[in-house]
């Protein structure tokens, strides 16, 4: 009886090879295993283009799509990309919370924050508590970018360390909220006014230390020069003339530097502040979805 | 009942033969698919293609074979990391020997291909290893002459050019001439003078201008010391005049920047004269070996 059993199986099976499966028609779970074989050794741009060739009406196919591509392009570094096709995956589909995390964290990270927060309010009917808490730690971490400090603090209320995977980046916000809400930045016209005062003065409070020394020294021995040929060769002399003008051109250069260090501290401390902070935001989400 | 099961056991006994050689005749059809595309040089679509034979098959020979078409198919799109990359999962593969062997060889060339020299050669050393018989081949020969061109190894290169040129079937008479332009090329009179940065970079320090000389651009420095010169002696001109603030900041300004910047060029300099003498004599030698091996 088994034995017939089995002939009657290997006979449909045969029947199935035999009727021949060409390329085009290859079952589309085969094809997805082979692209995501092919993603798994780095040749995102072969496994791209056959996803690209994967033609479907079937809509959980297309999520399927359209998570792979915008994984793969998310792996190549290539946000915005990858954001549009991770942004296209439905809620009925098993990857839309991931999808739907990294897409708002790719415009995150391009700046583009209101997008963001319109992704993550997609999340507020989820019923896991972890989805729920990571998409209010991403506002969170979103708000900080923004300088959005009461929205920050509003969302921090929520933060109790509950979950493993963040509990870590939870601190370590709080702690860039401190530092961002303590920061004093330098003003630019001060830095001015400062090494108009005494040349370099301006770029070691804007925390340029070495460069306002070397400007306090180039402008100093130009000056010192300018008073040796005044001393000795009069006011009339072409020396004096030109090395005044050189020393003015030098002196004005030197302040309008200041104000730019200054602007420069500024923007060097927003920028490793909003990279630190979209660090620890993703870490935690490669932790829940990895 | 018996007979039937018997005539059961018969039909699938058929079946399963039929079902394998199926198989086998897809894969030949891929293959011959994949062929078809790499030979009307859609390299890309090729590669792909091979892959797939690679991931789908169940026969090691048709997986390393696959795996061959398709490192060449990544060669011709230039990508050699991806190609030694994936040459890695045949190399354990020991039992297809001339499979082996051309994974081993292509993985060396890719390593060529991708200027690490070092490793064709440890490469080569263990194609020989494992194919001893098979080692003497002129590719061989001639991938060994290359690296240790490249690597700056007169000797071996030489050694291993003249063990190019006598596997070569040349006439007599051409294979002395071949010798005797070998002998030429790696005789110590046409190999690269390497000069000394560091010495350069001394001789500046002490006798500004004479490390630029010994780098071999005499003219830049006559300049640099001449600058040095002028620098100095403007410097003495304002101290003359008592000017000796500006004395001390132009002139003395003037000649420690060239001074300094001396001595960095001089060390500047004798790597870019290395670096040019090098690359013409590796580009000479680089094409004799090429020359000799395909003829």
């Amino acid at each position: 009886m088994t034995c017939r059993l089995f002939f009657l199986i290997i006979l449909l099976g045969h029947a199935v090879v035999g009727s021949g499966i060409t390329s085009s028609d290859k079952d589309f779970s085969s094809e997805i295993r082979f692209i995501q074989h092919l993603q798994s050794r780095g040749h995102y741009h072969e496994a791209l283009f056959l996803l690209e060739n994967l033609q479907t009406d079937d809509p959980s196919r297309s999520d399927t799509i359209n998570y792979l591509k915008g994984w793969m392009l998310y792996s190549q570094k290539d946000l915005e990309a990858s954001a549009f096709f991770l942004e296209q995956v439905r809620r009925e589909s098993p990857f839309f919370d991931k999808s739907n995390f990294f897409a708002a964290y790719n415009y995150a990270y391009l700046g583009n924050t209101p997008i963001s927060l319109d992704l993550l309010a997609g999340f507020e009917s989820h019923s896991g508590n972890a989805v729920l808490a990571m998409a209010n730690f991403q506002k969170a971490g979103i708000a900080l970018l923004d300088r959005r400090f009461e929205d920050f603090e509003l969302h921090a209320e929520s933060f109790n360390r509950e979950f493993a995977f963040m509990a870590a980046e939870e601190r370590k916000l709080g702690e860039y909220y401190s530092r961002l809400e303590s920061r004093r930045y330098p003003s630019p016209a001060l830095a001015g006014i400062m090494s108009a005062a005494v040349p370099g003065l301006g770029r070691i409070y804007a925390g340029k230390t070495a460069e306002g020394i070397a400007g306090f020294l180039y402008v100093g021995a130009m000056v010192l020069t300018t008073w040796d040929f005044y001393n000795r060769l009069g006011p009339r002399n072409g020396f004096f003339i030109s090395s005044a003008a050189i020393t003015g051109v030098f002196y004005i250069g030197n302040i309008l530097g200041s104000a730019t260090a200054a602007r420069r501290t500024n923007i060097e401390f927003n920028y490793e502040m909003d990279q630190r902070i979209l660090l620890d935001m993703h870490v935690p989400l490669r932790r829940l979805f990895p | 009942m018996k007979w039937i099961n018997v005539f059961c056991l018969i039909c699938m006994f058929l079946c399963a033969g039929s079902f394998h050689s199926s198989v086998v005749a897809a894969e030949k059809d891929d293959f011959e698919y994949a062929e078809n595309l790499f030979q009307d040089g859609n390299f890309f679509e090729a590669a792909i293609a091979f892959e797939r034979i690679f991931f789908l098959s169940g026969d090691s020979q048709v997986r390393i074979k696959a795996n061959l078409r398709r490192a060449e198919a990544l060669k011709q799109q230039g990508k050699f990391r991806e190609a030694r990359m994936d040459l890695q999962r045949s190399v354990h593969l020991r039992n297809f020997p001339d499979e082996h062997f051309m994974v081993l060889y292509q993985m060396a060339f890719c390593d060529y291909m991708l200027g690490n020299y070092t490793r064709v050669i440890s490469g080569l050393r263990q194609l020989e290893h494992f194919y001893p018989e098979r080692s003497n081949a002129e590719k061989v020969w001639l991938l060994y002459a290359l690296a240790h061109i490249m690597n700056s190894e007169y000797e071996q290169a030489r050694a291993f050019t003249d063990s190019l040129i006598a596997i070569q079937l040349v006439d007599e008479n051409i294979a002395e001439e071949l010798k005797r332009e070998s002998q030429r090329i790696f005789s110590t009179e046409n190999l690269p003078v390497v000069k000394s940065e560091n010495r350069a970079a001394n001789l500046s320090t002490f006798l500004p201008g004479v490390g630029h000389m010994y780098a071999g651009y005499p003219g830049k420095g006559i300049l640099n010391a001449s600058s040095q010169v002028i620098a100095l002696g403007l410097a003495g001109i304002m101290a003359y005049h008592q000017l000796y603030i500006s004395g001390f900041v132009i002139g003395l300004g003037m000649f420690q920047s060239f001074y300094f910047g001396g001595i960095r060029q001089a060390t500047f300099l004798a790597a870019q004269r290395n670096l040019k003498e090098t690359a013409n004599w590796k580009e000479q030698a680089r094409s004799f070996v090429i020359e000799v091996y395909e003829l």
